[in-house]
């Protein structure tokens, strides 16, 4: 099997560096074939990585220790299941798989790309073909999975405790894809600089691309998320660590990316921005990927850790100065045609969401070097952990959310005056309504409560921009108001779309504040029999049962919960503990409702069954969860491709009357409309 | 065994690769660019989109009446010069007729005394 | 209720002012000045019914839970990468949570058990650089560059505001001959959306 992979990967290699190779050639010489038979190798790539994978995959299956990739992320003991894990375990595997979902990813986008960027196709080849050369020359040069073990052990080392969960099978993958995802956006932007296609052709593979590695950070992230809170143990699901950093930092920018493409495709302005946004975003994603491949900072991520930083570090540099390069080299021809007609309107609120955004990326970016200055210019070691970026990020999160129920409300070109006070008024009115009831209520954070008032306004801008148009649309065609309700969303996917994301958002939001202003945290120290108590729950911890499995052992408890003396609920929170790999790892019971979670996890299990609990209560938390699906559903929504406007594909005679008339020179012809 | 997949998979590649040089050199295809399919010009769309989207904002109850109208009547005007710029392109280009293409440079410069600038020209 | 978190100090409330909205220094009429005045009116609401609602510092003996947990969040846990020893279970982190409650209960402020624990273990160990010396570049920079972009952003938008606007204005010159487009545009535009046909008023004008 072992050869096999490396003989096919190998070849990928030539076929990727040929596809760069034959795309520049081909352009600069003119000559079709070549070009012709560069695009066919990134279509016969996806084929040839295929083989590469499934041989890695089979050497998995088949416990072939003789591949050291494979004797050291598997065992005999692993369950097969895992194999799916085990292959991004490591370094060479997940470089692999990167390359693979690249490889996939470029042919189908090139595959589809629409006919306005058909002429500058073979410059965006070029572009994504260096990037998967680079993951490809890294694998099979210095990371191969295929390399093989002069002698081969009767067991290998077995996979990662912490790898073993449900939530692995798509954290890891999901990332890796959005990341690499933003190379092909960015790769239509930088075709169309060098052929000089600046207008707004790329806009749309442009906003597609961004959208699909959008959609799938979101859901990296919020798996990463929920994997941390079942997993880790101690209750919360980010703290800002430096590798989901490095993953919330793109996302970020690809947000700002995401609304402002918008701009492009409908108002044709915001030329230069959106290809700042997205080089920005790729430079982002190739310093995520450095941080995850082999970065300084410590962090839980240190599964991957390896000597590749120098090389991922030179790579990023490459990302970094190339596209920003050809960037001013064509600055020239990026101006925008039109003017902005009006400070108040969809088009200014959308560069203001993604300065914000910006910020916070940014923010995030210098706590996250910030030990280095320091290191550098002190000689100090600093940890800048989770209470940093809450406090920077925090207020900045708070802007984005109360512009996220502003910035709806204001039309493309110019605000009505009148319109926008009225439309104002219902989401205050909600706002405010929702501070005084929670301050009636005895909330008592400051900082909570503002959290609590922006949703409400985000929510309220929402729902009632659903409303309103639907009953004009019902006044004007008499349908009823689901059904003119769907029409109109129907009609204009993307801005709906848009609104079912926000309103996950407003969901997240509620999870954020939930959990980290009003959870209660306890630890206990249980013997069989006793009890203990938080909020309105009483825990009665009946017993631990011990498990022994060849590799590790399992402690699986009984907890019994109680509210007004009523049992709600039987918990097995459980604990694994692996004496060889000298790691334990938790699996937390929570009982998780619309309201709060209770969420019970053994951190320690002593002699005669006594353990310590940790116990919390962790409000909205639930809402958290629900809203990932939620995110995908509207992004699919904004994604589902549009009955393009027109124009039709009839031959363009000219009438007699205007083949003599003078075509109005195209400077004047744009500033027409 | 291995081996002989791998190698059957790289003469694969190869032959997929070298197919376009073949059909180049016997002449079955020709991969000469098209330069006269009057495609619209891509603004087009996007015209048409700032109409729609203005449109579903009136109906929506943004857009007062006279400002709809106003700027409704622009973008039908812009999208019409795009459709003529295109269509005075075509027949610049498309013709090799010498003369025509004179008759029409004439009239042009006739006209205004400008000279004919193609939308495709735009992106310089 | 609910534990004390770091980030619900006062200042930092206050902060929560700078990214004024765009419209916020608008140029024209009192409309803008009116919705200016009503986005800030609710932020500064907000703000104010925040600052009203502070809850007093609670009283730390024996010790106060939550304190004790707020400060568990402040502090790494020196052997595990990453983490605070709210989060690790190793035995060091138990070791120090312990610390941190003893202390709490001798009467110790939030500010002597970070100074201890920054003696014994240096200041690495703190989960956030602190406020002064060199460490305040690590505060300032967010602080100063975020509104500098902001404020960027608005000049920008200013910027592109000013540059003559001929978009509405009426093209002057002949265009008799853009009545058959015109026509064009008109039929697909009812091909496309019949729905959405645009009513094409005052067509004589072009």
């Amino acid at each position: 099997m072992a050869e096999m992979g490396a003989i096919a990967l190998w070849i990928s290699l030539a076929l990727s560096s040929y596809a760069l190779l034959g795309s520049v050639l081909g352009q600069v010489r003119h000559s079709p074939p070549l070009v012709e038979s560069a695009r066919r190798a990134t279509f016969l790539l996806p084929l040839v990585l295929l083989v590469a994978t499934l041989s890695l995959v089979g050497a998995f299956i088949s416990r072939d220790f003789s591949v050291a990739y494979v004797a050291r992320h598997s065992s005999l003991a692993m369950p097969k299941i895992y194999t799916w894990v085990a292959f991004y375990a490591g370094n060479e595997g997940s470089l692999l798989f990167i390359a693979m979902v690249l490889a996939a990813m470029a042919a189908l986008a090139l595959w589809l790309a629409p006919a306005k960027v058909r002429d500058t196709l073979p410059w965006t080849t070029a572009a994504l073909m260096l990037v998967l050369t680079f993951f490809l020359a890294v694998t099979a040069v210095m990371a191969n999975p295929f390399a093989q073990l002069p002698l081969v052990p009767p067991d290998g080392d077995g996979i990662n405790p912490l790898l073993t969960h449900v939530g692995m099978f798509f954290h890891p993958p999901a990332l890796m894809t959005g990341l690499v995802a933003i190379a092909i956006p960015t790769s239509f932007a930088i075709g169309s600089m060098i052929g000089g296609k600046t207008r707004d052709e790329w806009a749309d593979a442009g906003r597609v691309w961004g959208l699909v590695a959008w959609v799938l950070l979101a859901c990296g992230l919020l798996l990463g998320s929920w994997w941390a809170y079942t997993i880790l143990g101690w209750g919360g699901f980010w703290f800002w660590d430096p590798v989901e950093n490095a993953a919330l930092m793109p996302w970020l920018a690809l947000t700002a990316f995401i609304h402002s493409i918008m701009v492009q495709k409908r108002r044709s302005m915001f030329r230069m921005w959106n290809i700042v946004l997205i080089n920005v975003a790729f430079g982002l994603a190739l310093y995520g990927m450095f941080m995850n491949r082999g970065g300084p900072v410590p962090s839980v991520h240190s599964f991957g850790a390896s000597t590749l930083g120098w090389v991922f570090l030179l790579f990023l540099g490459v990302g970094v100065v190339v596209p920003f390069g050809i960037f001013f080299w064509r600055f020239p021809l990026l101006k925008s045609d039109r003017n902005l007609d009006s400070m108040l309107s969809r088009e200014a609120s959308f560069l203001m969401n993604n300065l914000l955004l910006l910020s916070i990326a940014f923010v995030t970016l210098w706590g996250t070097v910030y030990p280095l200055i320091s290191r550098l210019f002190k000689g100090q070691e600093i940890t800048v952990a989770r209470p940093y970026y809450d406090q920077v990020n925090g207020p900045l999160m708070l802007a984005l959310v109360f512009l996220m129920g502003v910035g709806p409300l204001l039309p493309w070109r110019r605000a009505s005056l009148r319109g926008l006070r009225e439309r104002l008024l219902l989401p205050v009115a909600a706002s405010v309504t929702v501070l005084a009831l929670l301050a009636v209520l005895g909330v008592r954070e400051g900082y909570a409560l503002l959290g609590f008032g922006l949703c409400a306004l985000v929510a309220a801008s929402i729902l009632q921009e659903c409303w309103r148009p639907t009953r004009v649309r019902r006044r004007a065609t008499g349908e009823g108001y689901a059904t003119a309700f769907l029409r109109l969303a129907w009609s204009n996917r993307p801005r709906y779309g848009g609104y079912l994301v926000h309103l996950a958002v407003v969901m997240m939001a509620l999870g954020v504040l939930g959990g980290s202003f009003f959870h209660l945290q306890r630890d206990v120290l249980l013997a069989p029999g006793q009890s203990t108590e938080l909020g309105n729950y009483r825990l009665l911890y009946l017993s631990t049962e011990e498990v022994q499995y060849s590799d590790r052992t399992e402690y699986v408890s009984t907890v019994e919960v109680y509210r007004n003396d009523r049992l709600l609920e039987t918990l097995h929170p459980w604990r694994v503990s692996y004496p060889a790999a000298g790691m334990a790892s938790t699996r937390a019971a929570i009982r998780s409702t619309p309201v709060e979670d209770l969420y019970v996890v053994p951190s320690e299990n002593q002699a005669g069954g006594t353990v310590v609990m940790r116990i919390l209560i962790n409000p909205l938390v639930w809402w958290m969860w629900v809203a990932g699906p939620v995110v995908v559903m509207g992004t699919l929504v904004a994604l589902w491709p549009q009955r393009q406007a027109v124009p039709s594909r009839q031959p363009l005679s000219v009438p007699p009357a205007a083949a003599s008339i003078n075509p109005a020179r195209p400077r004047d012809v744009r500033e027409a409309g | 065994m291995e081996f002989v997949v791998g190698a059957a998979l790289a003469i694969f590649s190869a032959v997929v690769l070298a197919y376009p040089f073949l059909t180049a050199r016997s002449g079955v295809e020709s991969h000469a660019p098209v330069l006269d399919s009057p495609v619209p010009p891509p603004e087009l769309a996007s015209v048409y989109q700032a109409i729609r989207d203005l449109t579903w904002e009136r109906q929506a109850g943004d857009l007062p009446e006279d400002l709809y109208q106003q700027q409704l009547d622009a973008y039908r005007r812009q999208a019409a010069l795009l459709l003529r710029d295109a269509a005075v392109y075509s027949a610049v280009v498309g013709e090799s007729d010498e003369a025509l293409e004179q008759e029409v440079a004439t009239e042009l410069a006739a006209r205004g005394g400008q000279t004919p600038q193609s939308s495709q020209d735009t992106v310089a | 209720m609910a534990g004390v978190l770091p980030f619900r100090q006062h200042s930092f409330l206050c902060r929560v002012k700078s990214p004024s909205p765009p419209f916020a220094k608008g140029g024209e009429g009192g409309f803008r000045h009116s919705i200016a005045a009503l986005s800030c009116l609710l932020l500064l609401s907000l703000l104010a019914l925040a600052a009203v609602t502070q809850r007093p510092a609670q009283a730390q003996t024996p010790h106060d839970e939550a304190e004790a947990q707020a400060i568990d969040r402040m502090l790494m846990c020196p052997v595990c990468p990453g983490e605070t020893i709210d989060q690790s279970q190793v035995e060091l982190a138990r070791q120090m949570r312990l610390r941190v409650r003893e202390m709490l209960a001798q009467g110790a402020g939030r500010q002597q058990v970070l100074d201890f624990f920054v003696a014994r273990y240096g200041v690495e160990i703190l989960a956030a650089p602190p406020k002064s010396g060199f460490n305040l570049v690590a505060w300032i920079f967010p602080a100063l560059a975020v509104p500098l972009a902001l404020a960027g952003g608005l000049l920008a938008l200013r910027a592109m505001r000013r540059r003559p606007a001929a978009e509405l204005a009426p093209v002057p010159g002949p265009d008799v001959g853009l009545d058959p487009f015109l026509a064009r545009v008109d039929q697909e535009l009812t091909v496309a959306a019949p729905s959405d046909v645009p009513r094409t008023g005052s067509s004589a004008d072009g």
